[in-house]
C-alpha cells in the first residue's frame, strides 16, 4: 500500500496538510487516541433491553469521539485496538464503522486488539475500508505508518497472541521525526501478572525511542509511567470499571515535550455500593437504607473528589525533548497524570449496583422489584439503572438456636458445622457453601413459618 | 384454645351451663353428682364420639348410653376462645352425629361436619392440635388411673413433633417446615420425592429454553465461523485470481512481440509478427507489448531457439555483408574499366608503335581486367568462394528457406500452445471470478441473515443464571429437608431426656428431696435414683403415692411438650390426688397451681380436703359445685336454667 495513501485519498484534508506542514508552521501535531470501544459487546448479566441500550450507547460513544476529533481539529486519529468484539460484531456495525471513519476524512491509524484480531476471514477482512484508514498488520513486527513528520509504529493482534518482543529489539530511526507507538497491550504492574496480554514496559517504550505509546487494553484511562497513554474505554463496560473513560488528545510540538489531555466522553458511570440493611424490620426500613445509599452514590457525582472538574477534564503529561526525549517529566502545573480510582466524569448518569446486606428480621420481606422502582424514581435524571442484589440474612440468633436441645437446634448445629468445614478460599467449594448457607436460611424460614413462595 | 363455658342441653343427668376459668377450675361434688359425666361431656365437646362408640352392638351404643336420662335434646355447646381471641361455638347434636363450628360474634358457620359411619370427627384436632388418643393419654387423668403413659406410636409421633418445636412457640415444627419446603420445591418445578424436574415446571422450562438458546448460539457461532471460512476462502480466491491475471498478462505480453521481424525474407505483416493480433478477442486493452528486453524470460522461439538456425543466420548475414560490397559500385567500376580499357588500347597502340611485344602485354592485361569486370544481375559470374561450409550458396539458400518454414511451423505450434494455455487461464480466471461472485453473494446473504449472538448470549446468561439459582434452591431444599429430618429423628431419641429434665426439676419438690434423679427410657418408662440402693429403680417398685406423683409430673411435662402453645388443650384431671398423703397433696396442689398459671386446668374431686388444699394453693380458681343427686341441691354453680336456644341448637342441620 502506498504509504502516502491518506494524502492521495484526502488531498484537501486538514489532517494531512497539518501533518506535513507542522514543522514549517511550528504547529504541533495533534492526535486523538481512543481504544477499547468494544462495539457490540453483549453486556451479559444485564437485562436484554438494558444490554441493547448499552450497545447503542457504544456507537454513540464513537460518534462523540469522532465529533471531538473534528472539534479539536486533530490531524489524525489513532485507535488502540478492541474496536469491536469479534465474536459479536455484526456486519451492520462493521459497515457503520467503516462509513463513519471514512466520513472523518482524516488519517486513521489503527491496530487490532485481542478482541478484534486481524485474522484471515475475520471481520476486518470482510469490510471495505476507506483509504484514509490504515490498519497496521500483524505477524510482521512493528510496522510504520508515515504521516510526514510523524511516524506511527505498531502491530496488530493476529490469529496468534501478540507479544511485545519486537519492541525490545526495535530502535526508532533518528531522523528528526516524531515516532510514536500504537499498541494493544498491558503496561504497568499488571504486565507482570500471569496471563497478561502482550505485556510491555514503559522502559522498553522509551528505550525503543518512542515519544509515547498510545495504548489500548486497559479500560481505566490514565497515563502510566508518563509515557504509556491509556485513554480507557469510552464507556465503562463492567461493574468494576469505575475509573476514567476518555479519549486522549495528544499534542506533539516541534520542540518540547508532548502533551496529553484526557477528555472524558462516557455517558454512563458504574458504581457498586453496599446497602447496610442490618436490623431492618420491614420493607420500609429497606427503602430507607436504599434511599441513603442512593443519595450517597449520587452525592459523589455532584461533588467529585479531588477537585475534579465538571465537563471534560484535561489531563496533561509533558514529555522531555524529542526525539530522544522519551523521558516524560511531571507536569509543571501539578496536573494529575491519573485520577484516583473511582473518580468519575461528571455529567455521566449512574449505573448502580447495590447489594443489600445485613441481618434483617426474619419476616421482613425483600421485594427487589419494588425497591428497584423506588430507586429509579428517586434517582430520576441521574440514575440510568439500578441492579439490586439481595444478600441479606434473616436475623436468627444462630448461637442461641444451636444451643437448643431441639430438632431446630440440631439442624442449625449440623448445617453450621458443614458450612464451617467448607474452605472459604477454595473456589471449588464455593458452590457447596452457597448451597449449605441457603439450606440453613430456607430451613430456618420454613421452621418459622415464613412464606416461601419465591425463590430467594 | 381456652374453654370458657359448656352449655349442656342434655347429657345423661346433666343439663345447664358451666363456666370455666382461664386458669384452674375446681369441680367438686359428692359421689354420683356428675363429676365424671361433666369430665366426659367436656371431652365429647371437643372430640365427640368415636366410630366404635357410635356403633351399636346388639343394643345401645356407648353414645346412646350417654343420652339424657329424662329425654330431650342430646347435645352440648362449647364456648371456646381461640389463640387469636375469637370466640367460637362448638355445637354438638350427638343424637344426629352433627357438629358445627360457629363464630360466636357473627353466627357464621365456620365448619359443619357429619362423619360417615366409620369416620371420626376432625374438629377436635383442629381445636386442640392433638388427636383424641393423645388428648386422652396426656391431658386427661382419670380417677384412680394415674399411671405411666403408654408410649403408643401416635404418642411417640406427637412427642417428636412437640420436642422438635419446643420451646419457641412461633415455630411450626419440622413437619410443617417440610411441607413448606416441599411447596417451594413444587413452585420451582421439582418433585418432592425424587427431586427430578416436573415436566411442566419452571426448572424444566428453563432447561429446555437454555438448551434452545445454546443451540441457537452454537448455530450462530458456527454460522460466523463459516462466514469466516467463506471470507478467508474469498480472500484466497481473490489472490489466486489476481495471480492468474498477472500470469495471463505475462503470457500475453510474451506472445505479443515481433519474433521474426528481423528475419530476412519474413513477412512483417505475417501472422508471426503479432500472433496475439490473430486472437483479437484475447488481447485486452491492458495488453502492452513490451520489447523482448523487458522480459528476460522471453520466449526462446523469438530468439531462435535452434542453435543451428542461429549459427546459420549469423554466417549468412556475414556472407551477405561480404557480398554486398561489389554490388554497391557497379557503375563506378564500369567507368573505370572503360577508361582502363581505353588507356590500355591507347597504350597498346603506342606500344605497338614502339615495340610489338609491349603491345601484346598491354592487350593481355586488358583482357584480364575485362574478365574480372562486374557483371549485371543474373549474369553468370564465377563464385569466388564457390561454397560455404561445404555447401553451395544455393543449398544454403534452400536451407534458409526450409529453416524459415520450420521456424514458422515451430512458432505456430508454440503460439497455438500458448494460446491454448491462455485460453485455459482465461477459463480458470472466469471460473474463479464466478466463484468469487457466488461467494460474495453468499457471504452477503449470510451476513444479512446472521443471528445476533450478543442478544442470544444475554438471554442465555439470564436463563442460565435463573436455572442455576433454581438448582441451587433445589439442592438447598434437599439439604435442608434431609438435615431437618435427621435432626428430628435425632431429637426423637431425645424425647426421654426432655422428660428426664422435667422430672429432675419437679421431683425434688414433690418428694421433698427424696428423689432427685430420674431416668426416662425411650419407651417412656421411668426409673428413679433410689438413695438407699444408690442405683436406679423402676417407678413401678415404689409406693402408689410416689408413682402417682411421678406420673403427674410426667404427664404435665408431656402435656407441656405436646402443647407448647400454652393453653391450647386444657388439662382435665379427675381426682389426681386420691392416693396422696396430706404432704404430697400440698406439694401436688402447689405444682398444679403453678401449671394452672400458664394453662387451663380443670380438676375434679369429691374430697373436700383436696378441694380445700387446691383452693389454698390457688385462691383465684373457679369453683363448680355439683349438687348431691339425692337432694338435688344446687349450691352455687352451675345455674339450673337450660342454655339459650340460640347457642344451643343445630336448627337446619
Amino acid at each position: 500500500m502506498d504509504r502516502r495513501g491518506p494524502l492521495l485519498v484526502a488531498p484537501g484534508s486538514t489532517g494531512w496538510n497539518r501533518i506535513f506542514g507542522c514543522l514549517a508552521t511550528d504547529t504541533p501535531i495533534r492526535l486523538l487516541h481512543l481504544a477499547d470501544l468494544h462495539l457490540d459487546r453483549p453486556f451479559v448479566g444485564l437485562p436484554l433491553d438494558e444490554a441493547r441500550a448499552r450497545r447503542r450507547e457504544l456507537r454513540e460513544a464513537l460518534e462523540r469521539c469522532l465529533a471531538l476529533a473534528v472539534e479539536r481539529c486533530v490531524d489524525a486519529v489513532t485507535i488502540g485496538g478492541d474496536l469491536w468484539e469479534d465474536e459479536h460484531v455484526t456486519p451492520d456495525t462493521l459497515h457503520w464503522v467503516a462509513h463513519r471513519l471514512g466520513e472523518l476524512r482524516l488519517p486513521v491509524v489503527l491496530v487490532a486488539g485481542n478482541h478484534d484480531p486481524l485474522r484471515p476471514g475475520g471481520p476486518y477482512r470482510r469490510v471495505s475500508w476507506p483509504e484514509n484508514v490504515h490498519l497496521l498488520p500483524p505477524d510482521t513486527g512493528l510496522q510504520p505508518h508515515d504521516l510526514g513528520e510523524l511516524c506511527v509504529w505498531g502491530m496488530s493482534w493476529g490469529a496468534a497472541p501478540l507479544g511485545a518482543r519486537a519492541l525490545e529489539d526495535f530502535a526508532a530511526p533518528l531522523d528528526g521525526r516524531a515516532h510514536v507507538l500504537l499498541l494493544h497491550g498491558t503496561a504497568g504492574p499488571a504486565a507482570f501478572q500471569p496471563g497478561a496480554h502482550c505485556p510491555f514496559t514503559a522502559r522498553a517504550v522509551r528505550a525503543a525511542g518512542f515519544l509515547l505509546c498510545l495504548a489500548g487494553h486497559i479500560h481505566a484511562g490514565g497515563v502510566r509511567d508518563e509515557v504509556v497513554v491509556y485513554p480507557g474505554s469510552p464507556e465503562p463496560l463492567a461493574w468494576d470499571e469505575t475509573g476514567r473513560h476518555a479519549v486522549a488528545i495528544v499534542e506533539l510540538p516541534p520542540a518540547g515535550p508532548p502533551r496529553v489531555e484526557l477528555v472524558d466522553v462516557n455517558r454512563r458511570r458504574y458504581s457498586e455500593v453496599v446497602v447496610d440493611c442490618h436490623g431492618a424490620a420491614s420493607s420500609a426500613d429497606l427503602e430507607g437504607a436504599l434511599h441513603g445509599a442512593l443519595a450517597r452514590a449520587l452525592g459523589r457525582a455532584a461533588a467529585a473528589p479531588d477537585g475534579a472538574q465538571t465537563g471534560p477534564r484535561p489531563e496533561s503529561a509533558q514529555a522531555g525533548p524529542r526525539p530522544e526525549g522519551a523521558q516524560v517529566s511531571p507536569p509543571p502545573d501539578g496536573a494529575r497524570t491519573t485520577l484516583p480510582p473511582g473518580a468519575e466524569s461528571s455529567g455521566a448518569t449512574l449505573c448502580l449496583r447495590a447489594a443489600l446486606r445485613g441481618r434483617i428480621a426474619p419476616d421482613c420481606r425483600v421485594d427487589l422489584e419494588h425497591l428497584r422502582a423506588t430507586g429509579i424514581r428517586e434517582g430520576a435524571g441521574e440514575l440510568a439503572m439500578i441492579d439490586l442484589r439481595d444478600e441479606t440474612q434473616p436475623a436468627f440468633d444462630l448461637d442461641a438456636l444451636a444451643a437448643q436441645p431441639t430438632a431446630l437446634g440440631a439442624f442449625v448445629c449440623e448445617l453450621r458445622e458443614r458450612i464451617e468445614s467448607c474452605d472459604s478460599h477454595d473456589p471449588s467449594e464455593a458452590w457447596e457453601r452457597a448451597r449449605l448457607e441457603l439450606a440453613l436460611d430456607l430451613g430456618l424460614r420454613a421452621m418459622y413459618g415464613d412464606e416461601l413462595a419465591h425463590v430467594p | 384454645m381456652r374453654l370458657e363455658r359448656l352449655d349442656i342441653r342434655g347429657y345423661r343427668r346433666l343439663r345447664g351451663s358451666y363456666e370455666l376459668a382461664p386458669g384452674l377450675t375446681l369441680v367438686t361434688g359428692p359421689n354420683e353428682s356428675g363429676k365424671s359425666t361433666l369430665h366426659d361431656a367436656l371431652v365429647r365437646s371437643l372430640f365427640g364420639f368415636s366410630p366404635p362408640e357410635r356403633r351399636r352392638h346388639g343394643g345401645d351404643s356407648q353414645r346412646d348410653e350417654r343420652a339424657p336420662w329424662g329425654g330431650g335434646p342430646f347435645g352440648v355447646t362449647l364456648h371456646a376462645r381461640d389463640r387469636e381471641g375469637h370466640v367460637v361455638l362448638v355445637i354438638w347434636d350427638f343424637a344426629r352425629d352433627l357438629v358445627e363450628l360457629q363464630d360466636a360474634l357473627t353466627g357464621e358457620s365456620l365448619q359443619r361436619e357429619k362423619p360417615k359411619q366409620s369416620g371420626d370427627y376432625e374438629l377436635g384436632q383442629r381445636l386442640v392440635g392433638m388427636t383424641r388418643e393423645e388428648f386422652l393419654q396426656v391431658c386427661c387423668l382419670h380417677q384412680n388411673a394415674l399411671g405411666g403413659v403408654r408410649p403408643s406410636d401416635e404418642l411417640r409421633a406427637s412427642l417428636q413433633r412437640a420436642v422438635e418445636s419446643a420451646p419457641a412457640p412461633e415455630k411450626i415444627g419440622v413437619q410443617g417446615a417440610d411441607e413448606r419446603l416441599r411447596g417451594l420445591l413444587s413452585g420451582i418445578g421439582v418433585h418432592g420425592g425424587h427431586y427430578r424436574e416436573l415436566p411442566s415446571g419452571e426448572l424444566q422450562r428453563l432447561i429446555a429454553r437454555e438448551s434452545e438458546l445454546e443451540q441457537a448460539l452454537a448455530a450462530a457461532r458456527a454460522q460466523r465461523e463459516e462466514l469466516d471460512h467463506i471470507a478467508a476462502s474469498l480472500d484466497r480466491s481473490r489472490e489466486r485470481t489476481a495471480e492468474l491475471a498477472r500470469e495471463r498478462q505475462r503470457a500475453q505480453e510474451s506472445s505479443a512481440g515481433p519474433p521474426l521481424a528481423a528475419t530476412p525474407g519474413s513477412d512483417p505483416t505475417g501472422p508471426e509478427a503479432d500472433p496475439a493480433r490473430l486472437e483479437g478477442g484475447i488481447t485486452g486493452p491492458e495488453g502492452d507489448p513490451a520489447g523482448p528486453e523487458s522480459d528476460p524470460e522471453g520466449d526462446p522461439v523469438r530468439l531462435g531457439g535452434d542453435p543451428t538456425v542461429a549459427r546459420f543466420r549469423e554466417q549468412r548475414d556475414e556472407l551477405l555483408s561480404q557480398l554486398a560490397l561489389p554490388e554497391a559500385q557497379p557503375r563506378w567500376n564500369s567507368a573505370l574499366l572503360a577508361g582502363a580499357l581505353a588507356l590500355a588500347a591507347l597504350a597498346a597502340l603506342g606500344a605497338a608503335l614502339v615495340h610489338p611485344a609491349l603491345a601484346m602485354l598491354l592487350v593481355g592485361a586488358a583482357g584480364c581486367v575485362w574478365a574480372a569486370r562486374p557483371r549485371p544481375s543474373g549474369e553468370e559470374r564465377p563464385d569466388p568462394l564457390a561454397s560455404f561450409g561445404g555447401r553451395s550458396f544455393a543449398e544454403l539458400d534452400q536451407m534458409r528457406v526450409e529453416e524459415d518454414d520450420r521456424l514458422r511451423a515451430l512458432q505456430a505450434k508454440r503460439l497455438a500452445e500458448r494460446l491454448g494455455a491462455q485460453r485455459e487461464l482465461d477459463i480458470e480466471i472466469a471460473e474463479l471470478r464466478a466463484v468469487l461472485q457466488e461467494r460474495e453473494t453468499n457471504l452477503a446473504e449470510r451476513e444479512a441473515n446472521l443471528a445476533d449472538p450478543a442478544d442470544l448470549e444475554v438471554q442465555l446468561a439470564e436463563t442460565r443464571a435463573r436455572r442455576e439459582r433454581l438448582e441451587l434452591t433445589r439442592d438447598a431444599i434437599r439439604i435442608a429437608r434431609d438435615a431437618l429430618g435427621e435432626a428430628a429423628r435425632d431429637t426423637h431419641r431425645r424425647v426421654a431426656p426432655h422428660l428426664n429434665e422435667a422430672l429432675r426439676r419437679a421431683l425434688p419438690r414433690i418428694t421433698r428431696g427424696r428423689y432427685c434423679e430420674a431416668a426416662v427410657d425411650e419407651d417412656l418408662a421411668i426409673r428413679l435414683h433410689a438413695p438407699e440402693s444408690g442405683g436406679f429403680v423402676s417407678v413401678e417398685q415404689l409406693s402408689r403415692g410416689t408413682r402417682d406423683q411421678v406420673a403427674l409430673v410426667q404427664r404435665l411435662e408431656i402435656a407441656r411438650l405436646l402443647d407448647p402453645t400454652a393453653g391450647r388443650a386444657p388439662l382435665l384431671l379427675d381426682d389426681p390426688f386420691a392416693h396422696f398423703d396430706p404432704e404430697r397433696l400440698r406439694l401436688g396442689a402447689e405444682l398444679l397451681a403453678e401449671v394452672a398459671g400458664h394453662r387451663q386446668a380443670i380438676v375434679f374431686t369429691e374430697s373436700p380436703e383436696v378441694a380445700s388444699r387446691i383452693r389454698e394453693a390457688c385462691p383465684g380458681c373457679a369453683l363448680i359445685e355439683l349438687p348431691d343427686p339425692v337432694g338435688e341441691r344446687q349450691v352455687r354453680q352451675p345455674s339450673a336454667a337450660p342454655p339459650a336456644n340460640a347457642a344451643g341448637t343445630l336448627a337446619g342441620m
